[in-house]
C-alpha cells in the first residue's frame, strides 16, 4: 500500500530539488516504475517525492563540442532504445536498453533510475506481509541475513542492466549537490555494501551520463541471462568494451559482470589476459574461466541457482570474448 | 455432410467489443453506494494456535466500522464431501498455513482498511509444522487436522484385473520415480467481491470472480449458515479460472459478514500476493509407476503408488488423487491395473483443480515411461502408443466407455506434422544447439458427475421484436462458452449470432449449473440449450401451422424463416411467427431445457466411489496427440519450444477458432510446468509470490509456430458431435515436451520443472565436463546404439533374467 500522505514536489532548479532531496524521507522519481513498487511494497517509504523530469537537460541526448554523448538521467529507456545519437555514438548501449524490462516499464523507467535500480533480493523485495513471516534482514535494519547469515554483510544483488554496459565504457557521472555539480565516474557511484549500494549523499542527484563514444577499432558488446526472454532482471550479465581494438593500436579492454553482486564487478586479470600480444584460444578460455571465478552469485533470486550462474557467466564470456578476439584477429590478418 | 450455418463457423466472441473497449464489468467495477472496502489480515506463520485477537485498536480508528474473525460465524465446517469438510469461514483454533486469512476488517476507504487491518492484534503460539508429505505421514509428525491420523486427508485404492498375474506374466517391467512442483492457474483477475447484505429480506446479494457460482453458493450459505436461498449471485465478467476459482474463500465469507454487522456492502479485492500466497494450487505428485509389458510392447499392467501434497485443507483433493488414477490407462488399453494413492495435509496451501485437474502428472509420468519402455524393447514411441492405443467401443478395467475415438488419427497427423519416420532420433545440432521431437497424447472426460445438483439448464425468452435472449447457469470463464451456446441456439433456430443476446448468471433468475469445470459446459449445456430451442420450435411452429394450414411437424427453421420442408417458399418469417405467438395465439414464447450427464455415468460424488475407482466418468472422452520440436542450448541449458502440433478429437468443433484458442492456452499452461513455473518454499514461505519472481511463460515462451488438426469423430451424445476441448490438450503437452528434451538430449527429465540450471547439471553428470564434444552430440551412429543416456539399465527383462 501507498500510504496516502505521500507528496509529490517537482522542482525546476538543481538548487532546489537538491535542497528537497535533503530533508528526511525524501526520494528522487522520475518515471517511478521502480520506486512504485517499493513503495507499495513498504521498503521504500518516502514522505515526499523529488520530481527530477523538469530539471534542465533532465531529458536531452545530445552530442557535446567534443563528441561526448551526454545523456539527461530521465531520458527513458525506450528513448536510448530509438536516439539516432545513441545509435551512432554507442549502439551497444541501444541494445542493452532494449533488453530492460518490457516496453511499458521502458516508456516510464530512465537512465538513472535504472542506474540508480536498488540491490534485491527475495527475502527482502516482499510486502509487509510476507515479510511478517521472516525476521527483518540487514537490508530491513535487521542484524541477520537470510542467504547467508555468516558476517555481517548483505547479500543482494545489483541488477541494473545498463550499469555493466556503461561500466564497460567508462562512463562519467555529472552529480549535482547543494554545493554543486561534480564529476565522477560510474566505478565511483558504488560502495560496494548491498545493504547500501550508492555513494550519493543525501541531497545529491545523477543529472547527466557521459559516454566517450566508441571510434573507429572500438568493439563493445552486451549479454543478459534471465529465466524469459523479457521482463525479467538479469540472472548474470556480461558487458565488454574494447577501445583501439581492431586498428593496430595497443588496445584496451574493459569486462564488467552484472546481477551477481551488489555492484558491478570489473575482472582486471581477464582484461589483462585478453589485452596481451598473442592472446589466442587458450587465453579465451582462461579469460572465461576468471570472469566465472569474480562470478559469486548467491541464492538471493528466483531461477538464479548459483552454481548454474557461475556456469552461464563463463558461458557468456565464452562467447563475447571468443567474438571479439576473432575480431581483433580479422582485423589484424 | 454437415450443412450447419452457424454451428461450426469462426464466428466472433459475443464479448470481444464489449471487453477489447474495456466495458466490460468485473467484480473489483462493482460499486455501490455507501460502499465500504475490506481486507483481509492473513497468518504469518504456517502453523500456530489462536491465542488472542484484539481489535480494539483498530475499531477506535475513525472510519474504521467492523472487524471480522472466525469466532463471528456459526460453528460448521465445510468441503466437498462429508469426510473432507474440514475448511471453516475463517479459523477459530489455529492457522495451517502462511497467507491463511484470519480476520478481516472494513474501512470507509481501502487505504484506511489497510491501515487497520495492521493495527488488530492476533496473539500466536507457534505449532511445529510440516511440509513435506512424506514427513507429514510418519507417526509424530505435527498433526494439521484433528481427525486425520498421520495427515491423510484422502486415499484412493483401485485394484482392477489381476495386477500380480501382468506382472508374472510380462516379458518386461520397468519401474520409474517422478515428481511434480506445485504451480499457480495464472488468472490475471485475482479474487474479488462485493457483498451487500439486506437486514429485511435477511438476504445477501454478491458479485464475486467465481467460475462456479453453485459451490459458492452451496459452501458459502454453509459457512455463514444461511440458506443457498438467502444468498443471490450475479456473475460478473470473470478475468480467467483454469480451475482457480471454484472454492469461497477467507474474503468471501468476510465480506457478507462485514456486511451484515455494518449494513453497508462490503467489497474486498486481493492483490496478486495474496493470491500466490493464499490460493489453491495444483497439486505436487510423487509418483511411482511400475510398467508390466510383452516384448511387443503390449501394455499388461501398471502398479502405481502416489503422494500428494494436498497442504493444509482437503478442498476437491480426493477427485485429484481419484481424476490421476483414473487415467493411469487413458488413451491406452490397460487390463490391469493397482493404484494406491494418499493425499497428505502439509502446512502449505492446499492444493486443488487446475486444468486437467490432476491428470497431467500422471500422464507426464506414465508417457514418457513409455517412450522409454519402448527403448528397453527397441520399439518407436509411435508404434508402442499404436499397439496400445484405445478405440471406439473399448471399455477399460475401471468402466470407463469409449464411445467415439480419434486416437489414431491424431496419432498420424502429429507424427506426420514433426515428420516424424525421418527426424526422430536423429542428430540435428547447429553450433551449442540439439533438436529434438516427441509425441504426448491425453484423452479427457467431457463433464462428469460430482454429486449433489449435476444438471445445466438453459432458458429461453424470444422477444416481440424476434431476438432470441438466452440464460443458461454455466459462467463463461474467458473460454468462450457463451459464443458457442449461443451458436447452438442460433444454428437451432435457423437465425444468426446477431439475433442471439446473453445475460450473465444470476442466482434470482435461473438455477445455477455445478459451474464451469471437468471440461463440462459445451457438452452438458449444450444439451440444455438444444432441449429448451426444441421447445421454442415447438411452440413456434404450432402457431404458424395453423396460419398456413399444415402440419407442424412439417416445419422446420431456416435462415430466418420458418417453412414448410420441401417447400421452402411456403412460410412466414422469424419474426412473423414470433408475433403470432404473442398476438394472436396470446402465449408469450418462452422455454426452458435441462441436460444432465447422470444417464451414462457413474456418481463420484460418493467418496466411496472415488477411493474403490470404478465406474464410468463421463458420457465421451476426448482425445489428442501432440507432436512438439524443441531446441536444447547445451551452454546455457534453455529450451525453446520451437514447433507444437496439436491433433486434437474434440468430436466436431463447433467454434474452430475458440477450440485453437484453448489448444494454445493449453499448449501454454503445460510449457509453463514443463519448463517454466515452480511455487517454490522454504519453510512454507512462498519464495515467489508474484508473477515476476514466479516466471509464468510469456508469449516470448510460447511455441515459435503452432499447428492445429481437428478431427471430427462426431460423438453421439456430445451436442452436434462435440466433447470438450477445454483442458485435455494440456495432459499431453508435458509428456511432449519431455520426451522431445530426451531426443534432442538422451536425457529422460523424471521431475519437474526443467530448469536451464537443472539441464546443465545433467548435461555435465551424464556426459561429463565437456559434455559437447560427446560421441552423442557428434556422431549420428553413436547416438542410435546408446539409445541415450538412461539406456536399457532401469528396465528389466525377464529373458534376461531367465538366461
Amino acid at each position: 500500500m501507498i500510504s496516502p500522505g505521500v507528496r509529490h514536489v517537482r522542482p525546476r532548479e538543481y538548487q532546489e530539488a537538491c535542497a528537497l532531496l535533503h530533508e528526511r524521507q525524501a526520494a528522487p522519481i522520475a518515471g517511478g516504475t521502480e520506486l512504485y513498487l517499493r513503495m507499495k511494497q513498504g521498503v521504500a517509504t518516502p514522505r515526499s517525492l523529488v520530481d527530477l523530469t523538469d530539471l534542465p537537460g533532465m531529458r536531452q541526448i545530445e552530442r557535446l563540442a567534443d563528441g561526448t554523448l551526454r545523456l539527461g538521467a530521465a531520458v527513458t529507456i525506450s528513448a536510448l532504445e530509438r536516439s539516432p545519437l545513441v545509435a551512432e555514438a554507442a549502439p551497444v548501449l541501444a541494445e542493452a536498453a532494449q533488453r530492460v524490462g518490457a516496453p511499458q516499464i521502458r516508456n516510464m523507467g530512465s537512465l538513472g533510475g535504472n542506474l540508480c535500480q536498488e540491490t534485491m533480493c527475495w527475502w527482502y523485495n516482499r510486502t509487509a506481509l510476507w515479510r511478517q513471516a521472516k525476521e527483518p534482514c540487514y537490508k530491513a535494519g535487521g542484524s541477520l541475513c537470510h542467504v547467508v547469515d555468516q558476517e555481517a554483510v548483505c547479500y543482494a544483488a545489483y541488477r541494473s542492466d545498463l550499469a555493466p554496459i556503461l561500466m564497460s565504457l567508462e562512463a562519467e557521472l555529472i552529480v549535482q549537490g547543494r554545493q554543486g555539480e561534480r564529476r565522477m565516474g560510474i566505478d565511483e557511484l558504488y560502495s560496494g555494501d548491498a545493504a547500501f549500494p550508492f555513494t550519493l549523499a543525501a541531497g545529491e542527484l545523477i543529472s547527466a551520463v557521459l559516454v566517450r563514444p566508441l571510434g573507429e577499432g572500438d568493439v563493445a558488446a552486451f549479454a543478459k541471462h534471465a529465466h524469459r526472454r523479457s521482463i525479467d532482471y538479469p540472472l548474470v550479465s556480461l558487458a565488454v568494451a574494447a577501445r583501439g581494438w581492431t586498428n593496430g593500436a595497443a588496445g584496451r579492454l574493459r569486462i564488467v559482470l552484472g546481477a551477481v553482486s551488489g555492484m558491478p564487478i570489473r575482472v582486471p586479470e581477464a582484461e589483462a589476459l585478453l589485452e596481451a600480444a598473442g592472446a589466442g584460444e587458450r587465453s579465451v578460455a582462461e579469460a572465461a574461466a576468471l570472469v566465472a571465478k569474480h562470478a559469486k552469485p548467491v541464492r538471493n533470486v528466483s531461477f538464479g541457482a548459483p552454481a548454474y550462474r557461475r556456469h552461464i557467466a563463463k558461458v557468456l564470456a565464452r562467447r563475447l570474448l571468443g567474438d571479439l578476439l576473432a575480431r581483433r584477429r580479422a582485423s589484424s590478418g | 455432410m454437415r450443412a450447419y450455418r452457424v454451428v461450426g463457423q469462426r464466428v466472433a466472441r459475443i464479448d470481444a467489443r464489449e471487453k477489447v473497449t474495456g466495458h466490460a464489468l468485473y467484480a473489483d467495477d462493482v460499486i455501490l453506494p455507501g460502499m465500504l472496502y475490506g481486507k483481509v489480515i492473513r497468518s504469518p506463520h504456517a502453523h500456530a494456535r489462536i491465542v488472542h485477537i484484539d481489535a480494539g485498536a483498530a475499531l477506535r480508528r475513525r472510519g474504521v466500522k467492523a472487524v471480522v474473525t472466525g469466532r463471528d460465524f456459526p460453528d460448521v465446517k465445510f468441503g466437498f464431501t462429508k469426510p473432507t469438510q474440514d475448511r471453516r469461514a475463517l479459523p477459530i483454533d489455529k492457522v495451517r498455513y502462511i497467507g491463511e486469512g484470519v480476520a478481516a476488517v472494513a474501512a470507509t476507504d481501502k487505504d484506511l482498511a489497510a491501515e487497520a487491518a495492521d493495527l488488530v492484534r492476533i496473539d500466536y503460539e507457534e505449532l511445529p509444522a510440516v511440509f513435506d508429505p512424506e514427513e507429514a505421514m510418519k507417526p509424530g509428525a505435527p498433526r494439521l487436522h484433528e481427525h486425520a491420523e498421520n495427515n491423510v486427508s484422502a486415499i484412493c485404492r483401485f485394484n482392477f484385473g489381476d495386477i500380480e498375474e501382468a506382472f508374472r506374466v510380462a516379458d518386461h517391467v520397468r519401474e520409474d520415480s517422478f515428481s511434480t512442483q506445485a504451480i499457480m492457474h495464472g488468472y490475471l483477475e485475482p479474487f474479488a467481491i462485493v457483498a451487500r447484505y439486506e437486514v429485511v429480506t435477511d438476504r445477501a446479494t454478491l458479485w464475486a470472480a467465481k467460475q462456479s457460482p453453485y459451490i459458492i453458493y452451496r459452501n458459502l450459505a454453509r459457512g455463514l449458515g444461511m440458506k443457498p436461498s438467502q444468498l443471490r449471485i450475479i456473475q460478473p465478467h470473470v478475468g480467467g479460472g483454469f480451475g482457480g476459482k471454484h472454492e469461497p474463500f477467507d474474503l468471501d465469507f468476510s465480506a457478507v459478514m462485514l456486511s451484515k454487522m455494518t449494513g453497508k456492502p462490503v467489497k474486498i479485492t486481493c492483490d496478486m500476493e495474496e493470491v500466490f500466497l493464499s490460493a489453491y494450487r495444483r497439486h505436487p505428485m510423487r509418483i511411482r509407476l511400475a510398467v508390466a509389458a510383452r516384448r511387443d510392447g503390449t501394455l499388461l499392467g501398471y502398479r502405481c503408488r502416489l503422494i500428494a501434497d494436498g497442504g493444509a485443507y482437503a478442498g476437491v483433493g480426493h477427485m485429484s488423487i481419484y481424476l490421476a488414477g483414473a487415467f493411469l490407462s487413458l488413451p491406452f488399453k490397460v487390463p490391469n491395473l493397482r493404484y494406491d494413492a494418499d493425499r497428505v495435509y502439509t502446512n502449505k496451501p492446499f492444493s486443488g483443480a487446475l486444468r486437467g485437474h490432476g491428470i497431467p502428472q500422471m500422464r507426464f509420468a506414465a508417457e514418457s515411461q513409455l517412450d522409454a519402455l519402448g527403448r528397453d524393447l527397441g520399439l518407436d514411441p509411435l508404434d508402442i502408443r499404436m499397439r496400445n492405443r484405445v478405440r471406439q467401443g473399448d471399455k477399460l478395467a475401471n468402466g470407463f466407455v469409449v464411445t467415439s475415438c480419434g486416437l489414431t488419427e491424431s496419432l498420424e497427423l502429429a507424427a506426420e506434422a514433426v515428420d516424424w519416420t525421418h527426424t526422430h532420433g536423429t542428430l540435428r545440432r547447429r553450433g551449442a544447439k540439439v533438436r529434438g521431437i516427441g509425441l504426448g497424447c491425453g484423452s479427457l472426460s467431457s463433464g462428469s458427475r460430482m454429486g449433489g445438483h449435476d444438471a445445466s439448464t438453459a432458458v429461453i425468452r424470444v422477444h416481440e421484436d424476434g431476438k432470441v435472449h438466452l440464460l443458461h447457469g454455466s459462467p463463461d470463464v474467458g473460454q468462450g462458452s457463451n459464443t458457442v451456446l449461443a451458436q447452438i441456439l442460433a444454428e437451432e433456430l435457423g437465425l444468426t449470432m446477431d439475433d442471439i443476446q446473453t445475460t450473465l448468471q444470476d442466482s434470482d433468475f435461473l438455477i445455477f449449473d455445478p459451474g464451469t469445470y471437468g471440461s463440462r459446459v459445451t457438452f452438458t449445456t449444450g444439451a440444455a440449450v438444444r432441449t429448451a430451442a426444441a421447445e421454442i420450435r415447438r411452440q413456434l411452429f404450432e402457431a404458424v401451422s395453423k396460419e398456413i394450414e399444415c402440419a407442424p411437424g412439417d416445419l422446420i427453421c431456416k435462415e430466418g424463416r420458418i417453412v414448410v420442408r420441401g417447400n421452402e417458399d411456403r412460410g412466414v418469417s422469424f419474426l412473423h411467427g414470433v408475433r403470432l405467438c404473442y398476438y394472436k395465439e396470446t402465449k408469450p414464447l418462452m422455454a426452458h431445457g435441462s441436460a444432465t450427464p447422470a444417464e451414462f455415468t457413474a456418481h463420484f460424488g460418493d467418496p466411496k466411489q472415488l477411493t474403490s475407482g470404478y465406474g464410468n466418468l463421463s458420457g465421451s472422452y476426448s482425445f489428442t496427440t501432440q507432436g512438439s520440436e524443441v531446441e536444447v542450448d547445451l551452454e546455457t541449458g534453455e529450451i525453446s519450444v520451437l514447433h507444437f502440433a496439436s491433433a486434437h478429437d474434440c468430436g466436431y468443433p463447433i467454434n474452430p477458432t475458440l477450440v485453437e484458442g484453448q489448444l494454445d492456452g493449453s499448449v501454454a499452461g503445460g510449457l509453463g510446468q514443463a519448463l517454466f513455473e515452480n511455487l517454490e518454499t522454504v519453510d512454507g514461505l512462498l519464495l515467489t509470490p508474484n508473477f515476476t519472481d514466479y516466471g509464468l511463460p510469456t508469449s516470448m515462451e510460447s511455441p515459435q509456430r503452432s499447428e492445429h488438426f481437428h478431427i471430427e469423430t462426431d460423438d453421439q451424445f456430445g451436442p452436434y458431435g462435440a466433447k470438450e476441448s477445454g483442458e485435455g490438450t494440456q495432459i499431453s503437452t508435458l509428456p511432449s515436451i519431455v520426451n522431445a528434451i530426451y531426443d534432442a538430449t538422451g536425457i529422460w527429465f523424471r521431475h519437474l520443472p526443467i530448469t536451464p540450471d537443472k539441464v546443465v547439471k545433467a548435461l555435465q553428470e551424464t556426459y561429463g565436463a565437456n559434455y559437447l564434444d560427446h560421441p552423442f552430440f557428434n556422431d549420428p551412429a553413436a547416438r542410435r546404439r546408446s539409445g541415450g543416456a538412461d539406456g536399457r539399465g532401469n528396465g528389466r527383462s525377464r529373458r534376461e533374467e531367465r538366461a
